[in-house]
């Protein structure tokens, strides 16, 4: 038999405990959706890792084709991405990105690494870095 | 005193010994305020860690999509040129292509499994 201080304690008790778990399964779910997501963007960075030297190499190429051959359309298709170069040593021929996301890679001249920092960050926006 | 006494004290009755049930329901319910308690404080912790995760990746997320828009506008106009009849494009595609690299028809650059 329950008297009514017990009864009242053990309503109390009942309710605080169904409010905890209410909070918990929120919990729960509103966690598991952050790290369904948390995962999503790591596996996304992931592949985007591998894919850092292909686009490196491609601009690369891209701008000694154009220096080489003088070629306006593949330099308006990189300046069109806001990326600059420049032809440090006319011998080498070697090609400098600008407004990379990756950041100032080995090779860039001092000009354009004071462009990037310009920029204000290390991952340049394409539409930022147009002129 | 009397109170607590008769959570454990037993009261004899004419079938025999009768104990109180309010000690063993107050004890589960305590229990289970406890643990639903500990799981929601360490379900928080857990949430401000993901918020802190998240948050650090967010630059890298920012600059991985950027590069991969990069990489596809630039792939995609590279496509373009090669099929205007540029030959510097078209040497470039084709060089691309030789390594495994194809650009797709809709201008995303696609790559084929175990190229780098």
């Amino acid at each position: 038999m329950l008297g009514k201080q017990q009864f009242r304690l053990l309503c109390g008790l009942g309710c605080a405990a169904l409010l905890l778990a209410g909070i918990d399964i929120g919990l729960v779910v509103t966690n598991r959706a952050t790290q369904n997501e948390y995962n999503t963007r790591a596996q996304y960075i992931q592949q985007s890792l591998q894919l850092e030297p292909v686009y490196q190499n491609l601009i690369r190429t891209l701008a000694e084709l154009s220096v080489r051959q003088n070629d306006a359309q593949l330099r308006g298709l990189l300046s069109a991405q806001g990326i600059r170069f420049s032809v440090a040593n006319p011998e080498a021929k070697s090609a400098e990105q600008s407004d990379a996301p990756a950041g100032a890679k080995p090779g860039v001249s001092p000009e354009a690494q004071a462009e990037t920092q310009s920029n204000g960050r290390s991952g340049g926006n394409a539409a930022g870095g147009r002129k | 005193m009397n109170r607590l006494q008769a959570l454990f004290m037993p009261v004899a009755t004419e079938g025999g010994a009768r104990y109180s049930t309010a000690l063993p329901l107050l004890l589960a319910m305590f229990t289970l305020v406890l643990w639903f308690g500990f799981q929601a404080w360490q379900l928080v912790a857990e949430r401000n860690n993901l918020k802190v995760l998240a948050a650090n990746q967010a630059t890298m997320y920012a600059n991985a999509q950027k590069m991969r828009a990069q990489l596809d506008a630039i792939a995609s106009g590279t496509a373009e040129l090669a099929r205007e009849g540029n030959v510097n494009a078209a040497q470039v595609v084709q060089a691309l292509a030789s390594k495994g690299i194809t650009i797709k028809s809709n201008g995303a650059a696609g790559e084929s499994p175990g190229v780098n």
